[in-house]
């Protein structure tokens, strides 16, 4: 062989070979870089399915039931602080929310982990439909929702309506931007269920809440809007009153049929207190409803598996549990179903709404305070299915009962803090009917704990029994929660001027914008 | 023949012009066919160089006596020079005696001995490649298989300990077959794998590390590919701790390297090793318990009056059992010139001390060698089988964690009642778990966690690798390698019915499966070079090369239908679709080709140059505009001693430099457009929470390194010292932020992180008539620091831990500071506050604290060997200097009462300013699950007597031939000084963060043992 022809076949090798490696060396990396368990955009829009997915993420995070969230963002927080339930996990004795020093990672808990899904889902519903859709405009609706629970935890919160959108708002301007967009939801709601000859179905596979009927979300998100008017009534009374007439005007929910609940199974109440144990009644609404002989007692919880000196006992928020296994004998779990559904709002707490906005003077609620409180009471026998709601509201006599703890407890007993009794009473003072009007509504709330402690902190009713451990604050019940700890470091300006927003330490104890 | 020389030429010229390296000069040399050495011209010599174990000698220099004629060795120890018959031949090399032979026309073999004093030793470096170590530029520290099969170790990782310098090795708290965490020169990169790279026989191997947990509500973690390697098979380790060392192997070598050389058949009778090791574990240091106050009834917290319950003298060690760890091994050698032959079979058995932790291993090895055509063609094979089975490994946190409830069981109560862990349920027909002390903590009976939630591994991996080498002319051989690994494993979980409902799910039980395939596949080609020009050496290696791993599983999860306890998936309530009720399934792809070129330029053995070159593309990065890059090295190295005349004191001394830049790609899959990932429980695709960059680049770890290696009295003391830095820069984090954008975390590739240390070894060896004193002493040290991190000076990141105990990074930080949200709180002049009832109070600190770093400040390990005869006995002690470490268990004890501090502090109180707090109060703020952590800080200096052993080999005369060693072992055998309540260096994570955090981990385990050793 000669020397040239070997020089040649090399060249030839070797260009060939370098033309070969600039494509051969990433072939395949596409694929190869592709995790086999997770999908693209572009697979996502298939049979439309995109917009419908990011709907269920928000529903699911409007009122989370998934167990863990269900159990960080709502029972240990509203359900405990608005006194339905309170722990029985010896676990949770030491530090948590109603001793006003929950673990720090407990406190960033519903904002670190709800505050991106909904963002993010929202965003992405607004890329793929535009801000006209229908899709928006329930996303609109559910993003109220799931801001407004963590805005009355936190208070200021950072919702998009800044030039940052890392930047906080004040609770007022929360509450004004929230209703802002509430009406922009409502107006293309209402403008496509006109056109469409005023039914509207659509996104039947992705409501879990309400199968797709437009007219009853058209329902909630004005309902959405009272329960927010009636909240800031005291801090802006002439703001509130407009919009609850607006709200009541434009068709709430009236009827049980309209309620809002979610399909999803397991119920996170089920696995909190039923399966897991952590979670049994709290002494005050088990005292409020034994003196009421209320015959929703038995609905809302169960009869203590240790038997005790009543069928139904709750125990002490706060309480020094020591031992899980026998407090979970001696107070009662939630009487809840695996699939019962979980409840977002219902036709009695809206009545409610009405009831004290036709106290606080507004027109257009559709009856008298006396007319509107009996009938809003009489929706939530109906609701769980309990009799004798004409007696109940007659009864002028019963008053909440002293409560004994069970035998063997660890949050000890105490008298009654209040002598309110059920029947109205028109001739009482401003002060009492508030008070007759809020602890019934909030007997009826149940189980949403966190409405029940938006109202302890709003109006100061119902009385409730001091906290049964000492702590480091003069208050029983907290006005907010601190914000995620991770936020002086994560995002330094903005929390501080968050704090300032707030008015405030940045502890349980500062107050939110809409307390009285 | 001649045809088959030319293509193979042509295949790795190509290869080598590929990557850009200049082989014009090369090529025409090449193209003038050199004269084969059969067709041996008159006068020319030829000839090999063996050393005194009959490996090749490279870079020996031959002279012709009274001539200038001079050539070195090549990379098989063969030489050529012209010179005339009856011409002396002259070998030198470093560490052996001069040898001479007298040309007579045959080729000749120099079979070199030993000098008295060994100078200098061959190294294997990067690719397999074995080189002379003086030409070496970067740092090799060599460990032989005695100091991994003396005191043997379910992974033999964790025998190195102390033996390395700049080399952290911290054992996982898992136990028997645990994964072991080894980290060189400091943690560099933030997102990614700080794990150092092993290569097998010059091959990288996929070593999938399970060892890692986050958090106290992580599942415990597993084992590690490289445990399942036979210490036995393994003959030496090269320890390459710079990235300098390694920029050959790409991406994963910027951690460091380490290289394990296989053993391999010799030529001569058939030689057969039979050993045993027994070693029996128990805990080494466990917290201080009290049982002199029970629980007041009703309470699980024992705050209990003194004498209030007739159950006393609990004492939580009982719990364990001894653990054992017996390996046994047999290997054969048997071969001829041609053909050598390796097989072995090893088994290890080892029982941890926690009940029904269990971790078993067979691993069968066969490897050949064999040449052909006339020795210029070889090739070596290797097949490995290896079984391995493991139950119930458990590091640390509350998940699948007995020693929870163990510890805290409250003092008043009957232990012996629960030891009969489950009862029979007669309505049900099934023994139910027998537990009356709640779930505070996921306390569930410790025995029942041990023996009815049941977490296995069945793992079968098959290795094989095959390398082919061609020799073409002396100077020039091409060779090729492949290696195919795969891992099948079934994963299996069960928990019986009564299992609490936060891991059963179901009143029925519980049951988890999945297969999984991990599997690699790796191949290069490579041209060497080897040639010497009057006073100049070339070595040069140029190839390419090709990864493709991949990772899948799929099985399903979730609670069971009635009846209870059937551990099959017919069994799972499939309509119950929840987080964990669900399939599990993923699927993982890597792909990697390089192309590379290693030159060595020597000058008269004494100055050596060394560059090298690789381009990877990698496909972590496709989508990018960065899928390909480069990186180079370069080294210097010199050796003094040969330079000039220095004092007869010092027989040797080298200096050297170096300086290499490795980049590495991304982690894989982040760049995919696959990613909206699913969501079980909603049984939808959830939206995408992570910011993602306009694009992504690889990340860069720059350093350099100078040392200085000498050996004085004739090489009795040496002294090897090495300064390195490195940078890596464009680190890619994924960083937590505020959740207004609707984003939890965000990828940034910024940052700008060194690590500058020292590594040291001393030795020392000599021999006085039979006795022989053999020392070293390793120093290391290394300062972490954070240059830069983000755009902005003021961001930081939390990198998690413990509640309210965080690692954060900062600018001007390092990468193991740890700051605190909790502290007292103080009034205004400073004083602790006190709540209405006189108890301290704890606040949240908005701007957290910083309380000190957990890396180490330094590392020292201290050996010593003294034979005499055939009696040698060694001891190992270390000692970590600085950093600290933080026991929330002990936190947990206190609130829990039942730590001896808790009894003592509840005499008096606890002082606080002027006064004092009783401790039920006390500890109840201070201590728990949100502690202040101030007071559960400790420092994580420490100093033990790591290894100890005492053996004697039988003479063997006595034995007819046969070698029998006999021998006793310890490891971690003493705590010399300690001041945190748990062993620092065991760790309850693998991974870079979460160090120095001890939730309820698994106590380190105290080994001593005996040893068996027979050959013929």
């Amino acid at each position: 062989m000669k020397k040239t022809n070997i020089m040649k076949k090399l060249t030839m090798c070797s260009v060939m070979a370098a033309a070969l490696a600039f494509t051969a060396c990433t072939a395949g990396f596409e694929e190869a870089n592709r995790p086999g368990e997770e999908v693209s955009a572009d697979e996502l829009s298939r049979d439309n399915y995109n917009t419908g997915s990011f709907l269920v993420q928000m529903q699911n995070e409007a009122f989370p039931e998934q167990e863990n969230t269900y159990q960080m963002n709502q029972d240990l927080i509203g359900n405990y602080l608005g006194r339905f339930m309170t722990y029985a996990n010896n676990g949770f004795a030491g530090s948590n929310f109603a001793k006003m020093n929950a673990p720090v990672g407990w406190v960033r808990y519903p904002f670190a982990d709800s505050m991106p899904k909904v963002v993010s889902a929202f965003k992405e519903i607004e890329r793929l439909g535009g801000t006209e859709s229908l899709g928006y405009a329930w996303a609109l609706v559910l993003r109220a929702q799931s801001f407004l629970r963590l805005s009355d935890m936190y208070g200021p919160m950072p919702i998009g309506a800044e030039d940052d959108p890392n930047a906080y708002s004040s609770v007022e301007k929360i509450y004004t931007s929230l209703i802002a967009d509430l009406d922009r939801a409502i107006e293309i709601m209402n403008g496509m269920i006109q056109a469409n000859g005023g039914s509207l179905t659509q996104f039947k596979d992705s409501d879990k809440v309400y199968g797709g009927n437009f007219v009853q979300w058209l329902k909630f998100a004005n309902s959405l809007k009272l329960r927010m008017a009636v909240r800031m009534r005291f801090a802006a009374p002439d703001l509130a009153k407009r919009y609850g007439e607006e709200a009541v005007a434009a068709g709430v929910i009236t009827s049980n049929a309209d309620n809002c609940d979610i399909d999803y199974s397991p119920n996170g109440q089920w696995k909190t207190s039923v399966e897991w144990g952590d979670s049994r009644a709290c002494a005050d609404i088990e005292s409020y409803m034994t003196g009421y002989g209320d015959n929703r007692l038995s609905k809302y919880f169960q009869a203590t598996a240790t038997p005790g000196a009543r069928a139904i006992i709750g125990c002490r928020a706060g309480a020094n549990i020591g031992n899980k296994s026998v407090a979970d004998g001696l107070y009662s779990a939630a009487n809840v179903e695996r699939d019962t559904p979980g409840m977002w709002m219902t036709a009695s707490e809206i009545t409610f709404c009405r009831a004290e906005g036709a106290l606080a003077g507004w027109s257009g609620m559709g009856g008298t305070v006396e007319s509107l409180y009996n009938e809003a009471i009489t929706l939530s026998f109906e609701q769980w299915g309990a009799s004798g709601a004409d007696a109940y509201i007659n009864n002028d006599t019963a008053t909440p009962a002293d409560y004994a703890d069970a035998d063997g407890g660890y949050g000890g007993s105490h008298g009654k803090m209040t002598s309110i009794t059920i029947k109205w009473d028109n001739a009482a003072s401003d002060e009492e009917k508030l008070e007759r009007l809020i602890v019934q509504k909030w007997i009826a709330l149940f189980p949403d704990g966190q409405e029940a402690w938006n109202e302890i902190r709003r109006t100061g009713y119902p009385k409730v029994f001091p906290v049964a451990q000492s702590t480091a604050y003069s208050i029983e019940v907290p006005n907010r929660i601190p914000f995620d700890y991770t936020e002086p470091v994560n995002n330094p300006a903005n929390y501080a001027k968050a704090v300032a927003l707030l008015g405030g330490n940045d502890d349980y104890a500062t107050k939110l914008w809409w307390q009285r | 023949m001649y045809n088959l020389r030319t293509d193979l030429l042509k295949l790795c010229l190509s290869v080598a012009l590929l990557s850009g390296f200049s082989v014009s000069a090369l090529a025409a040399d090449a193209a003038s066919p050199a004269p084969a050495p059969q067709q041996q011209a008159d006068g020319a010599i030829t000839g090999v160089v063996l050393d005194h174990t009959g490996e090749p000698v490279i870079g020996a220099t031959v002279t012709i006596k009274g001539t200038n004629k001079a050539t070195a060795t090549g990379i098989d120890g063969d030489f050529m020079l012209k010179a005339p018959k009856g011409s002396t031949v002259v070998v030198n090399y470093l560490g052996y005696d001069e040898a001479t032979l007298v040309f007579n026309g045959e080729p000749l073999t120099f079979n070199l001995k030993e000098s008295k004093f060994q100078l200098e030793e061959v190294v294997v470096t990067a690719l397999g490649i074995k080189r002379s170590e003086k030409a070496l530029s970067y740092n090799v520290q060599k460990v032989g298989n005695e100091d991994l099969t003396t005191v043997k170790n379910t992974n033999f990782m964790n025998s190195l300990a102390g033996k390395v310098a700049g080399v952290n090795i911290n054992a996982s708290s898992a136990g028997m077959g645990g994964a072991t965490r080894v980290v060189m020169r400091g943690p560099k990169s933030i997102n990614q794998s700080n794990q150092c790279l092993y290569v097998v026989d010059g091959v990288p191997i996929n070593n999938r590390n399970n060892g890692e947990t986050g958090s106290i509500y992580s599942e415990q973690p597993g084992s590690e590919g490289i445990a399942d390697i036979n210490p036995e098979d393994i003959e030496s380790i090269s320890v390459l701790s710079g990235p300098s060392a390694a920029a050959l192997y790409g991406s994963a070598a910027a951690q460091g390297v380490i290289m394990i050389t296989t053993k391999k058949g010799a030529e001569g009778k058939v030689s057969v090793a039979i050993s045993n090791s027994t070693q029996f574990s128990s805990p080494f240091k466990m917290p201080e318990f009290q049982n002199e106050y029970p629980n007041r009834p009703g309470e699980i917290r024992s705050w209990g009056e003194k004498g209030t319950s007739e159950y006393t003298g609990y004492d939580p060690k009982d719990f364990f059992n001894t653990g054992s760890n017996v390996q046994n091994n047999v290997s054969l050698t048997i071969g001829n010139q041609k053909n050598q032959s390796y097989i072995s079979i090893g088994t290890t058995n080892a029982k941890g001390i926690i009940p029904n932790n269990k971790y078993n291993r067979y691993n069968f090895t066969f490897r050949n060698t064999t040449s052909f055509l006339n020795d210029k063609l070889t090739l070596d094979v290797g097949l490995n089988y290896i079984n391995q089975n493991d139950c119930n490994l458990m590091s640390q946190g509350q998940y699948f964690n007995p020693l929870v409830a163990l510890y805290l069981f409250p003092r008043g109560e009957s232990f012996d009642a629960i030891r009969t862990f489950e009862v029979y349920d007669q309505a049900r027909g099934i023994y139910v778990q027998n537990w009356n002390f709640g779930d505070a903590l996921q306390m569930q009976n410790p025995y029942w966690v041990a023996n009815r939630m049941n977490r296995t591994n069945n793992k079968h991996r098959y290795m094989a690798n095959a390398s082919l080498k061609y020799k073409i002319f002396d100077w020039l051989d091409v060779a090729g390698r492949i290696r195919f690994d795969r891992t099948n494993n079934k994963f299996e979980d069960k928990r019986y019915a009564s299992t609490i409902n936060l891991f059963a799910h179901s009143d029925y039980g519980f049951y988890k499966y999945y297969n999984s395939a991990d599997q690699s596949l790796y191949g290069d080609l490579m041209v060497n070079v080897n040639k010497t020009l009057g006073n100049f050496s070339i070595g040069a290696n140029v190839g390419g090369s090709f990864s493709r791993t991949q990772y899948d599983e799929g099985g399903f999860q979730g609670g069971l239908r009635a009846p209870s306890n059937i551990f099959t998936p017919n069994a799972i309530d499939y309509a119950a679709a929840s987080n964990d009720n669900r399939p599990i399934f993923a699927l993982n792809k890597h792909y990697i080709n390089s192309l590379f070129a290693n030159v060595e330029l020597g000058w008269r053995s004494m100055v050596y140059l060394t560059l090298t070159g690789r381009n990877d593309w990698d496909s972590a990065l496709d989508g990018t505009s960065n899928e390909s890059f480069f990186y180079p090295s370069v080294g210097v190295s010199g050796i003094i001693s040969q330079m000039v005349k220095l004092p007869k004191q010092i027989s040797y001394l080298k200096v050297r430099g170096s300086w290499a830049s490795v980049g590495s790609a991304i982690s894989p899959n982040i760049t995919s457009k696959w990613r909206y990932e699913y969501n079980p429980a909603s049984q939808s695709y959830e939206t995408v929470t992570y910011k993602f960059p306009h694009t992504f680049y690889p990340e860069r770890t720059d350093s350099w390194e100078a040392g200085i290696t000498a050996r004085f009295f004739d090489s009795s003391l040496t002294f090897d010292m090495t300064f390195y830095q490195s940078n890596t820069r464009k680190q890619t984090f994924l960083r937590s932020i505020t959740a207004g954008e609707g984003y939890s975390k965000e990828y940034v590739q910024t940052g700008n992180v060194r690590n500058r240390g020292i590594e040291l070894s001393i030795g020392y060896n000599k021999t006085w008539g039979d006795f022989t004193w053999n020392s070293s002493l390793t120093y290391s040290m290394n300062r972490n620091k954070i240059i830069e991190l983000l755009d902005d000076e003021d961001e930081v990141i939390n990198m998690g831990g413990l509640n309210g105990a965080n690692i954060i990074l900062k600018k001007g930080g390092t990468m193991g500071d740890l700051y605190t949200y909790t502290d007292f709180k103080r009034d205004n002049e400073g004083n602790i506050a006190l709540d209405a009832s006189g108890n301290v109070i704890r606040e949240t600190l908005s701007n957290p604290e910083y309380r000190g770093n957990v890396l180490p400040k330094g590392n020292i390990g201290f050996s010593n060997d003294f034979t005499w005869k055939g009696i040698n006995l060694g001891f190992l002690i270390s000692a970590r200097l600085g950093g600290i470490v933080m026991s929330q268990t002990q936190a947990i004890l206190d609130y829990y009462g039942v730590s001896q501090a808790s009894a003592d502090a509840r005499q008096t109180g606890i002082p606080v300013n002027t006064g004092y707090v009783p401790a039920e109060q006390y500890y109840s703020v201070v201590g728990g699950d949100n502690p202040i952590w101030s007071e559960y800080i400790y420092s994580g200096t420490n100093v033990r007597l790591q290894e100890a052993h005492i053996g004697y080999s039988i003479p063997r005369k006595l034995l007819k031939g046969m070698n029998l060693s006999v021998g006793v072992t310890a490891s971690n055998l003493f705590m010399i000084y300690c001041k945190a309540p748990f062993d620092p260096e065991s760790t309850g994570s693998t991974g870079t963060f979460y160090q120095g955090f001890d939730y309820f981990m698994q106590p380190s385990l105290r080994n001593i043992g005996f040893n068996v050793k027979l050959q013929f």
